[in-house]
Formats: C-alpha cells, sequence, structure tokens
C-alpha cells in the first residue's frame, strides 16, 4: 500500500506508513534544492548502513515526511537488530549513531531502540505528536 | 518555539512520552548498550525542556482592563 497523500495541513495521515527505498526517495525526496540535499544525506546514510544488517528498519518522522518543501533536515528512527553492537562497527558506519556527529556529518537527527523493545510503541506514539497535539504520520522505511 | 497553551501541553505529552521510553531502556539494554543508544534521546529531552522552559518563563501580555485595574 503506497504513502498515503498528505492532509490539508501537509502532515500524512495518522498511522505508520510501510515504504521501500524506491518508492521513499521518489515521495519525499524531490522537489527543491534543499529537500534533494537533504535526501542525498539520508541515501548515503542508508546505503552505509543496510549491508550490515544491523537495523530491521528505519522510521522517518518529523518535517522530511510532510509537505513542507525545504525540510531543513530528517529525523529518524534506527530500529535495531538483536545482535546490533555499536561497538563492533566500522567507524564510518558507528558515527550514524552518534546523534552530535550524525547531525553535523549527515544533518540528520537520529534516535535507536532494538526492535524487541517494548517501548518502541511508546516511542513512536510520542514522535507523532505535532506541536497542535494532533497525530501525524510516520514513515517506515524497509532498508 | 511554543507558541501557545495546546503547544506547550503537546511537548509535556512528547516529553512525557520520551522519557518512559528511556526509563524503559534502562531496564531491558545492558549498561553499555544503554549508553550506546541514550544520547539522542537526552539531546530530545533537554530541547524539549528547554523550550517548555521558554514558554513558561515569557511574560503574558496583560491585557488593558488588567492595567487600568492595577493603577
Amino acid at each position: 500500500m503506497p504513502v498515503p497523500p498528505f492532509e490539508s495541513g501537509g502532515d500524512l495521515p495518522e498511522g505508520l506508513h510501510q515504504a521501500d527505498l524506491t518508492e521513499f526517495f521518489m515521495r519525499f525526496g524531490r522537489g527543491t534544492a534543499q529537500r534533494e540535499r537533504v535526501a542525498m544525506q539520508l541515501r548515503q546514510a542508508f546505503e552505509l548502513v543496510r549491508p550490515l544488517q544491523i537495523v530491521a528498519r528505519v522510521v522517518v518522522w518529523g518535517s522530511f515526511v510532510t509537505a513542507k518543501p525545504a525540510p531543513a533536515d530528517a529525523d529518524i528512527l534506527w530500529v535495531t537488530r538483536p545482535t546490533f553492537d555499536r561497538s563492533q562497527l566500522p567507524v564510518q558506519v558507528e558515527v550514524l549513531f552518534d546523534p552530535v556527529v550524525a547531525k553535523r556529518l549527515y544533518g540528520i537527527d537520529v534516535l535507536s531502540i532494538p526492535e524487541d523493545s517494548a517501548y518502541l510503541a511508546t516511542l513512536l506514539d510520542g514522535l507523532s505528536v505535532t506541536r497542535a497535539f494532533t497525530k501525524r504520520g510516520l514513515v517506515e522505511v524497509t532498508l | 518555539m511554543i507558541q501557545n497553551d495546546t503547544e506547550f501541553q503537546a511537548t509535556q505529552y512528547r516529553l512525557a512520552q520520551i522519557e518512559k521510553v528511556v526509563c524503559g531502556l534502562r531496564h531491558e539494554l545492558s549498561p553499555r548498550a544503554f549508553a550506546d543508544c541514550i544520547q539522542g534521546y537526552i539531546l530530545e529531552i533537554q530541547r524539549m525542556r528547554e523550550e517548555i522552559d521558554e514558554y513558561l518563563l515569557r511574560p503574558l501580555k496583560v491585557s488593558p482592563s488588567v492595567t487600568d485595574e492595577a493603577t
């Protein structure tokens, strides 16, 4: 099922919407130079992480998955596999799990949580709250 | 920046949810794994707390009738 259209306020409808990499970048990676720039950095990050199979999926939230033409950055949640061990990662990948360095190098705000955490739903609930105290959709990208 | 009480309540709610997650992860994860993943949450919590503090400390606009009563 494709990611649904934006609502009138520019957010996705409430829910966790699934997309593969191709659909994700077709939908959110085009439109303005700024959006394309953020998308390029996200793509680089995904391509570094994907071969290691340490991440089950990525949840993208915040302005990048809204209708905002020029999102300043992207906010992502790495949902990690049980085998994930940050200390074993090559440094080029490890920095993608360091919020300060990931922001500086790739312009992305990162969180991470194990896929089997009982608190994943609570986190997704918190991330979906808008400033207007409504709920907006998030996008789950399968790497 | 929080502009009104609705945005304030939304930020409070989001903060509470993320704090619950951090508290839960403390119990679920090994100390090392917890340390490895906590920094992003702490930054997010700090950012929201700063926004809340800034909003709460911002003076309310005083309506003319209140000013009249005070003088």
